[in-house]
């Protein structure tokens, strides 16, 4: 049987990012796949190099739209540790509750999209729709829906009144009750269950091996968490539980998630219910010049850990500002969960690690032979497809 | 494996039905009232020139380079004209750092959203009109 070589992607007008796999089958089952990226490359860190240590700030907020708050913070924290200043309590509380928001709508997009992919789109729209709870609660605290722009070093821009708590607290328990029937749709639900389960599955030795992250490696069994393991901003003073399961398979990600929300939902109600108060900035303005000196610093972001490694030699600018992010070993190291899959369960491997991927557009089918390789549009297998049924009928 | 009740081929079904009564979530933009941002939204916002000093800290720290320093007619400040800052709105992305690092407060801010573009004649007629044919 000649292996047919289909590439999906790379291009995708709504979803997060473009990537292209080209998935070798062998009749309708995966036997490889090539991850091939590098189609959205922007030189954000060489970027970050020719500007200011501010204009980096909101650079890198700009690295992805959805973990905007995560990657400001990280960024944030590692020049705070070069400076040396330590931002006041009720800052950190701020900023670990604008974080926990963001976690929430995250892992809410990831639920909804999964429900999209799998062709389940009333799910996508109800779930897009409780989504929108968590943002307008993020445009409450932050000032806008997506774009936090909300951290400075030395502490965070704007202040939360008594009143917007309350109105935070609102929307985050109805959210919260949305989270609910959301999980039970997803483990109930009998189409879920027939293209979800047992699809994708990683051992926890492989999830270890192959330096897996965040949601992804938890749902296989691993629980590390950098909140809890290595805790940054206010997570010292908080108690949550870093939730893990056994299973491993693209159900138990997206249930995962689902769970790590609801979890974020107690987070927030408890940082309200201890906000500090005092006051907002460790420092009148942030500083222009740094002083020479170098640090790590890490967060764990909704797909994983985080990292920035950031070098000042003094002077208004950066020396280097190095961005590590969770998706990148997520993407690249999971090529062996697809094996043995079906072409149509492609898709759904690889959103359940939270990236997006294009629509399939075409076919190349390489003839195992001669080696020759040539496009046929989607459209044109079907009808083959039709006529060999009619001839059958 | 305790994971989960029994399947339930029609879960979602009780709610779709009551979506159906409420009508749609979504509206059209421009066309119907749409709800208001919360008064923090980061809207347009423009300078006070009669709090303003002059010290074009916003245009030399703006990430976008989106505020220019302009000579305000008929001000004179030392001999030499006034100048406030200007805000082009299409390069503009709403961060905020000027208000936030304006030594006097002199911006004014709003939660209007700011249009979809500069040039209102782009989006009348059939831009791609011609190109279809």
């Amino acid at each position: 049987m000649p292996v047919v070589t289909v590439p999906v992607g790379p291009q995708h007008p709504a979803l997060h990012e473009p990537l292209l796999l080209r998935v070798h089958l062998s009749g309708e089952e995966v036997v490889g796949v090539e991850i091939i990226t590098g189609y959205n490359h922007r030189g954000i860190e060489k970027l970050a190099e020719e500007h200011t240590w501010l204009q980096t700030l909101y650079i890198v907020t700009r690295v992805c739209g959805i973990c905007n708050m995560m990657h400001s913070t990280c960024y944030t924290q590692a020049v705070e540790e070069i400076l040396g200043v330590e931002p006041p309590p009720r800052a950190l509380a701020l900023r670990t509750l604008a974080m926990e928001l963001e976690r929430m709508h995250s892992h809410m997009l990831l639920a909804a999209v999964m429900a999209e992919n799998i062709g389940f789109t009333s799910l996508f729209m109800q779930i897009m729709k409780e989504r929108e709870a968590v943002m307008h609660a993020k445009e409450i605290v932050t000032g806008n829906r997506v774009i936090a722009d909300y951290v400075w070093p030395g502490g965070v821009r704007r202040d939360l009144t008594e009143e917007q708590a309350k109105r935070v607290r609102g929307l985050v328990a109805r959210a919260r009750k949305a989270l609910g029937w959301i999980k039970e749709v997803y483990e109930s639900d009998s189409l879920i269950l027939e293209r979800l389960e047992g699809v994708g599955r990683i051992s926890r030795e492989e999830a270890i091996r192959h330096g897996l992250m965040g949601p992804t490696l938890r749902a296989s069994g691993v629980g590390f968490d950098v909140r809890r393991d290595y805790p940054y901003a206010w997570y010292p003073e908080l108690s949550f539980e870093v939730k893990t399961r056994k299973e491993g398979d693209s159900l138990a990600r997206v249930l995962l998630r689902i769970d790590e929300a609801i979890e974020s939902s107690y987070i927030i109600e408890e940082i309200l219910d201890k906000l500090p108060g005092g006051p907002i900035r460790g420092l009148k303005v942030p500083p222009r010049v740094v002083k020479p000196g170098e640090s790590v610093s890490r967060v764990e972001a909704p797909r994983g850990e985080l990292l920035y490694h950031v070098v000042s030699r003094g002077g208004r600018k950066p020396y280097r500002v190095k961005i590590r992010t969770p998706s990148f070993p997520n993407i690249l190291n999971t090529v062996f969960a697809y094996r043995g899959a079906l072409l149509s369960d492609v898709p759904v491997i690889l959103t359940s690690f939270d990236p997006c991927i294009s629509c399939m557009e075409r076919l190349i089918v390489v003839d195992e032979d001669t080696g020759e390789e040539r496009v046929v549009r989607v459209r044109e297998i079907l009808r083959r497809g039709r006529r060999r049924g009619q001839r059958r009928g | 494996m305790a994971r989960r009740p029994a399947r339930r081929p029609l879960a979602l079904l009780p709610r779709l039905v009551r979506s159906l009564l409420e009508g749609p979530v979504t509206r059209d933009y421009g066309f119907t009232e749409h709800p208001e941002p919360e008064p923090n939204y980061r809207g347009m916002h423009r300078v006070d020139p009669s709090k303003c000093i002059g010290c074009s800290l916003c245009a030399i720290e703006c990430p976008s380079g989106a505020i220019q320093m302009v000579p305000l007619p008929g001000a004179e400040r030392g001999g030499r004209p006034r100048r406030v800052p200007v805000i082009r709105y299409e390069l503009c992305m709403f961060c905020y750092h000027c208000v936030d690092i304006c030594p006097r407060g002199a911006y004014v801010v709003s939660n209007t959203p700011p249009p979809p573009t500069s040039e209102p004649e782009a989006l009348v007629g059939r831009p791609l009109g011609e190109e279809k044919g």
